[in-house]
């Protein structure tokens, strides 16, 4: 008898401790449940625009910021940042405003804030936007 | 200590250390999810952005419902486009495009439709080019 109400105080802590352990289990169980919606939201918006079915995505805007590879472009006050590819292709637009309408190949470090561009995005398997191709609209 | 002492200290102990556990547990799996939760909102708000004017789909069309949900289908992925009432709709007669109505989209209808993304992730077909169409192709 003595020997049990000794070994109380381990027992209690064995059983706070295994409650906690379930309780933890519960909690993660719990709230997986209530995020697995969003989660599975994109999942699969991301599973759709990386399919066949999406040959591209176009964006058009202002540059407003460039950071390295990173374009920040912005139209009617929403903004979005498309990482351009290392092997994207870049093309200005001459005479857009004319009849001889031509195009030449640039280079990223001639694009320049206020920029207007037109950029075909990927999206990454995180979500983020890559840039494949792009055109810039600007007079240089 | 007496039985009642004792079965009620049991008793808290077991509750408090299975809201203490559940308490973790959720901060635990909210801290998990919350990058991923948030990547879903910078997605879907960037897809919706007036700077993305056109997610450009093609496919089969393997479904049209009354609720002019139209379901696509390339090389065996799908999805699924609303098509929005003031959406534009043209086909290809000779080489010639002409608009029509939305009851001339017919499944087995080769379709290219601009679409937008809505805030709550969802695809707006806004213009259908129907490339090659079933029905003529039955003919």
């Amino acid at each position: 008898m003595m020997k049990i109400k000794q070994s109380y105080p381990i027992l209690l802590i064995c059983l706070a401790l295994g409650f906690l352990i379930a309780g933890s289990a519960l909690g993660v169980f719990v709230q997986s449940q209530k995020d697995a919606p969003q989660l599975k939201k994109l999942e699969s918006l991301l599973k759709t625009l990386n399919s066949e079915v999406v040959p591209s995505i176009i964006s058009y805007g202002k540059v407003t910021g460039i950071d390295g590879r990173k374009i920040t472009m912005a139209f009617n006050d929403d903004l979005i940042t498309v990482k351009i590819k290392d092997n994207a292709s870049i093309y200005n637009l001459n005479g857009a405003d004319t009849v001889d309408v031509n195009q030449s190949q640039i280079n990223l470090s001639q694009i320049k804030v206020g920029d207007m561009l037109n950029v075909t995005v990927t999206v990454d398997a995180d979500g983020n936007f890559e840039g494949d191709e792009v055109i810039n609209f600007s007079k240089n | 200590m007496n039985k009642t002492t004792l079965s009620f200290s049991l008793a808290a102990i077991i509750v408090l250390s299975l809201v203490v556990g559940c308490v973790i547990g959720v901060v635990y799996q909210q801290q998990k999810d919350s990058s991923q939760i948030q990547q879903t909102a910078t997605t879907i708000g960037n897809l919706s952005s007036k700077v993305v004017s056109a997610v450009v789909t093609y496919g089969e069309i393997t479904n049209i419902d009354s609720n002019r949900n139209i379901i696509l289908n390339y090389k065996g992925d799908t999805m699924t486009i609303a098509i929005e009432d003031g959406a534009k709709i043209y086909a290809y007669e000779n080489s010639v495009k002409k608009e029509v109505q939305f009851q001339n989209i017919k499944v087995g209808d080769l379709v290219n439709i601009a679409t937008t993304v809505s805030v709550d992730g969802q695809f707006k077909g806004n213009m259908v080019v129907i490339f090659s169409s079933a029905a003529a192709t039955a003919q």
